[in-house]
């Protein structure tokens, strides 16, 4: 049976309820909550290392550089053929994740297309945006069905509307993480992943046509933001045929935000990893689906905490903020110290993101490793991989700990560096550095203790 | 202050709070296995309404114990332990029993498989 995507699924699910359909089987996770002790000592680590930063490097400098200054450009040879290549790339998995949904089985195990999208894109894309930049808008096949489709429009028909910012994009963000954790399955279903890539290139492709292919990717696109905004990590950006080299993290205190907007979408990055986290938990469940009206409510309620979520965080951050102004005397702006300061979460978000999902890579590499062999369950052996079986098990539980805190950790101290940075380019005096750093860090560690405490939180098992 | 002072002050008080993490925690000998033994665990669970009413729903062994889960139900079942991917099938009101080697670590939740219930986790620390 077919399942409509957004509507149906929504409300099929809510007359289903409370019968919570049985939680996880796509991207199920063997992960164990992280002990105690490495929760502790990540916590006194990050506060360690946030006042070693504070004390040693708060000297205003003329110009100040990274720790680590190279900056060189590149010409990549032959760049059309190249860019030609990714476009076709792109757009050959796009085709070819949308045949597997239509035409192949309506189950994950079978069909590769909810691994391709949720595992392969959203992922495995992220972990490249980390390293290489700037590869999105020539892979992203959305823009390219752009491109072709508008091919003879010259002039959009409508000036991109200042107030729409990155509310497209941030809206689209909103529905991807409902689709995969709160739609009762639906984002597993092969069909629906395929009904999503289809409307969502059409959604593409009527906004670029509106607004102009440039203006619409850059505001409206969830990917070109997401991937974007991770890419301003990457020690390399590839841009029309050159390729930049300079060091990690180095344009996240270079570039700014320009917009609140995109503020609420880093924040919304880092709280709805949280939520991901939180929502298996026994102290979750505990709380907040423990009578018989909490259970009735509950399906609303979770839809409600997932849209606060990044405003909670925001309200910290903003406290953080609105007391960097105090403690400095500034005559900066709020929205102004706020916006300077936002890319500074983005190392955060990396680490949420590594921490709670990598494992997912490992396995959904290998499941597509052998569903790949017969993606429309015909019997096929195309690469000779069909009878591969999943190691689910590849990862010892320690490694998965050694890995989940060191990302965690590193991901803080980066942060630091970069909000450290800011402060050193927007503040004039070694007193004011100090005094507006200091509620930032605070603000650091305990998004990491969070991070951390999520990850050690024990499981709520059987629903 | 200098700053090879203050580097000297956190270094020694990183290494000092790892040692003390690593060998006063209470925890530690909770969470990981250590040096103990490779231990025979036996687990008997009840399921009733595709609900588990008897034993509990975490079972907690150490990597390398050799486990056995006994376990009744109501309704014929098949009973499916993710990860290890191992299934047995239960039949009504008689008891079944799953017994293996806890090889690696991690956190596995078991499902009765027909009615796609989950009921509960078999947690394996590792060393």
């Amino acid at each position: 049976m077919k399942k409509g995507i957004i509507a149906s699924s929504f409300f099929f699910a809510m007359y289903l309820f409370p019968a919570l359909v049985s939680a996880h089987a796509f991207g199920q996770q063997y992960t164990l909550p992280l002990p105690f002790q490495f929760y502790a000592f990540g916590a006194s680590c990050a506060l360690i290392v946030s006042f070693v930063f504070l004390s040693l490097y708060s000297t205003p400098e003329k110009n100040p550089g990274s720790i680590i200054s190279v900056r060189k450009t590149y010409v990549i040879r032959k760049w059309n053929a190249i860019e030609f290549i990714l476009r076709t790339i792109g757009v050959f998995g796009l085709i070819a994740t949308l045949a597997a949904a239509f035409v192949g089985p309506e189950d994950f195990t079978l069909n590769p297309a909810p691994e391709l999208f949720w595992v392969i894109l959203l992922l495995g894309f992220t972990y490249l945006s980390v390293f290489v930049d700037g590869l999105w808008p020539m892979v992203s096949p959305f823009e390219t069905l752009a491109r072709i489709f508008l091919a003879k429009n010259k002039e959009p028909l409508l000036r991109y509307p200042e107030w729409l910012g990155y509310i497209p994009a941030t809206g689209i963000y909103f529905f991807l993480i409902w689709f995969e954790l709160l739609s009762y399955g639906a984002g597993a279903e092969p069909s629906a992943v395929g009904e999503f890539l289809l409307g969502y290139a059409l959604f593409s492709i009527i906004g670029a046509g509106l607004f102009g292919i440039e203006e619409w990717f850059a505001h409206g696109d969830f990917f070109t933001v997401f991937f974007g905004l991770i890419g301003l990590f990457a020690p390399v950006k590839i841009e029309r045929g050159l390729m930049h080299l300079q060091p990690p993290a180095e344009r996240l205190v270079l570039e700014q935000a320009g917009r609140m907007g995109l503020l609420i979408f880093v924040l919304f990055m880092l709280s709805s990893t949280a939520f991901d986290g939180l929502e298996e938990t026994q102290i979750w469940w505990n709380t907040l689906y423990h009578s018989a009206l909490q259970m009735q409510i509950y399906p609303i309620e979770r839809i409600l905490i997932l849209l606060a979520s990044p405003f909670i965080f925001f309200g910290l951050y903003a406290f953080a903020i609105w007391l960097m102004r105090l403690f400095t005397r500034t005559r900066l702006l709020f929205t102004t110290l706020a916006i300077r300061f936002a890319f500074s979460l983005v190392p955060i978000a990396i680490a949420y993101n590594f921490a709670h999902y990598f494992t997912l890579l490992v396995t959904g590499a290998q499941a597509i490793y052998q569903m790949a062999s017969d993606p429309f369950s015909k019997g096929w052996d195309l690469f000779g991989t069909v009878h591969y079986q999943v190691n689910a098990l590849l990862i010892d539980a320690k490694y998965v700990w050694y890995a989940q805190f060191a990302s965690i950790l590193l991901g803080h101290i980066i942060a630091t560096y970069v909000a450290h940075r800011i402060a050193l380019k927007v503040f004039p005096t070694r007193a004011q550095i100090i005094a507006g750093q200091l509620p930032m860090l605070l603000l650091m560690v305990f998004y990491t203790v969070f991070g951390l405490w999520i990850l050690s939180q024990g499981y709520q098992t059987g629903a | 202050m200098n700053k090879a002072y203050i580097t000297l002050v956190a270094l020694v008080a990183l290494v000092g709070l790892f040692v003390a993490f690593k060998y006063t925690t209470p925890a530690h000998s909770a969470s990981l296995a250590a040096e103990t033994a490779p231990q025979t665990k036996t687990f008997d669970l009840a399921v009733q309404n595709r609900k588990l009413v008897s034993g509990p729903s975490t079972l907690q062994v150490n990597q390398g114990d050799n486990v056995t889960i006994n376990i009744t139900v109501d309704e014929d079942e098949e009973l499916h332990l993710h990860g290890y991917n191992l299934h047995i099938d239960l039949q009504k009101g008689i008891p079944s029993s799953l017994t293996f080697t806890a090889t690696s670590s991690g956190n596995f939740p078991y499902e009765l498989e027909h009615s796609s219930t989950e009921i509960g986790a078999l947690q394996v620390q590792p060393r």
